[in-house]
């Protein structure tokens, strides 16, 4: 059964509980919880506040970072330039210095070929004269000399060439003249010059008759300053000149083409 | 069995006139000094930091989990229906729990004790309701959908209050009971497996209670919310219904 004073006294009491856990319980726990909530939430914004700044530093980090790569990368580049810049300068120079040194090189090639063409020439030269020249005087003779002698005293008699006249009117003022020959010449072979030369001139003429080695196989005729002779020397001389031609235009016609071929490799 | 297993409002201890002072009544203040010590004891030296005493812990718990059933509830902030719902919650179930305890007498045992429970609510609901919708908003209910179901409007209100004692104190007077009976019967074992029920049971009826409790009032405070809804209205979710 139901005691409705008991009930009066529990809707009291209950009442008061409700007072009492209200002022004890509820606004305390609900003050604290609250108050933990804002400091949550607080440092909830202060992180999230922390963040963004990380973020936003994160971000300039990042773009100095970018920007320092990317100086690194066009300081690099620019290295690398220079670095190709200087290798081809220092290329080309090495190039250069090495077209100088073959040029150079090949100059001193020419030189010492032209030196020794030039010496194997005269050489050659001196050879064949000699070789002619002993030939000559091994054959020489009697009558090769008289033949010579003859010879050359036709040519006193015809005075033909220019050089003949100026000698014979040498003599002529002088009455004097030095006859030189390679070999030794008999009595006759001087009268035959004394006669031819005696024709030329009225007067007596002093002629005095020498022998000279240089002469090869030769006469010559000397009055004052004139000179007429007749000498295989000569012939040979005039053969070493023209084979010297021969040689030196052969000579030149292979350093032009040396030259083409050089200026043909230096060019790019 | 004594005169007090049988109901704790015949166990007078001291009675002057009308005025009697039973077990029920005392027991009541034994839980009522229990409630506030605890509470006084734990929220003394209260913190905000994170370090914090196990009884300021279990306080927030149960204080945050009764707050996020009533706003399930609800529907609504649940400052204004806290020390109410919770206090009809903690006082059940600590009675109900110290039922177990030899020589208490649940006062929720009694008859007495859940009809003022039941009349607490039965006066909570329309106090709840008039201040929010007011007085006119709030008799409108009953006289919803026609004038024709005010009787059976108000017949409802009563007898769902008179549903809410009855339900209470039969469970825990059942349970008081039996634990008697078969302790005279076989005082080995099964009382103490009864026991262990009803605790089971003594909390379930506690939050059973309550929460009926909350849906009592949330139908009388939402009603407005629900017509506000239907003419377009804040987006608020209708409450369930009773």
């Amino acid at each position: 059964m139901v005691d409705w004073f008991t009930v009066v006294a529990q809707i009291v009491n209950f009442l008061i509980l409700i007072a009492l856990l209200r002022y004890f319980l509820y606004g305390r726990i609900m003050r604290a919880m609250a108050a933990r909530q804002e400091i949550v939430e607080s440092h909830w914004d202060e992180a999230k506040r922390a963040r963004q700044a990380a973020e936003i530093e994160l971000a300039a980090a990042q773009e100095k970072n970018q920007q320092i790569n990317d100086e690194r990368e066009a300081d690099l580049e620019a290295a690398r330039n220079d670095v190709e810049a200087q290798r081809q300068q220092l290329t080309a120079r090495v190039r250069e210095e090495i077209d100088d040194l073959r040029a150079r090189w090949s100059k001193s090639l020419q030189e010492e070929q032209e030196s020794f063409l030039r010496d194997l020439r005269t050489r050659t030269c001196q050879q064949v004269c000699a070789m002619a020249e002993k030939a000559l005087s091994q054959l020489a003779s009697a009558s090769l000399e008289d033949q010579i002698i003859e010879h050359f005293v036709s040519r006193i008699r015809r005075l033909e060439d220019q050089q003949a006249r100026a000698v014979v009117d040498s003599i002529r003022v002088r009455n004097r003249c030095v006859v030189r020959t390679g070999f030794a010449l008999t009595d006759t072979l001087q009268r035959r010059i004394k006669s031819a030369l005696g024709e030329k001139s009225a007067a007596d003429i002093e002629i005095q008759f020498e022998q000279s080695s240089d002469l090869v196989c030769g006469v010559s005729l000397q009055a004052d300053s004139q000179y007429l002779a007749w000498n295989l020397r000569d012939y040979l001389t005039s053969l070493e000149q023209e084979i010297l031609q021969a040689i030196e235009e052969q000579v030149s016609s292979k350093r032009l083409a040396v030259s083409d071929v050089a200026t043909s490799r230096t060019d790019p | 069995m004594n005169i007090a297993d049988l109901s704790p409002d015949d166990a007078v201890i001291w009675r002057w006139g009308v005025i009697s002072l039973n077990y029920t009544i005392a027991y009541t203040w034994v839980v009522i000094v229990a409630l506030s010590l605890i509470s006084w004891l734990a929220t003394r030296r209260l913190t905000s930091a994170p370090d914090m005493s196990r009884w300021q812990n279990f306080l927030e718990v149960l204080v945050g989990t009764m707050n996020n059933q009533i706003r399930e509830v609800s529907q609504q902030s649940p400052a204004r229906y806290l020390p109410f719902i919770g206090t009809l919650f903690l006082f059940i179930v600590t009675c109900n729990l110290l039922s177990v305890v030899p020589g208490f007498h649940a006062p929720t045992a009694s008859l007495s004790t859940t009809t003022a429970l039941a009349v607490c609510v039965l006066v909570a609901v329309p106090a709840f309701g008039i201040a929010k919708l007011g007085v006119r908003g709030y008799s409108r209910l009953y006289i919803q959908p026609t004038l024709l179901m005010l009787p059976f409007n108000v017949i409802g209100e009563i007898s769902r209050t008179l549903a809410l004692a009855v339900r209470l104190f039969g469970n825990m007077m059942s349970g008081a009971k039996i634990g008697a009976i078969l302790l005279a019967i076989a005082p080995f074992v099964f009382p103490i497996l009864m026991n262990a029920l009803g605790l089971l049971t003594g909390l379930i009826q506690a939050y059973i209670f309550a929460i009926l409790a909350m849906v009592y009032i949330a139908s009388a405070t939402q009603a407005h919310q629900h017509h506000l809804d239907k003419a377009g209205g804040s987006g608020e979710v209708p409450p369930p219904s009773s």
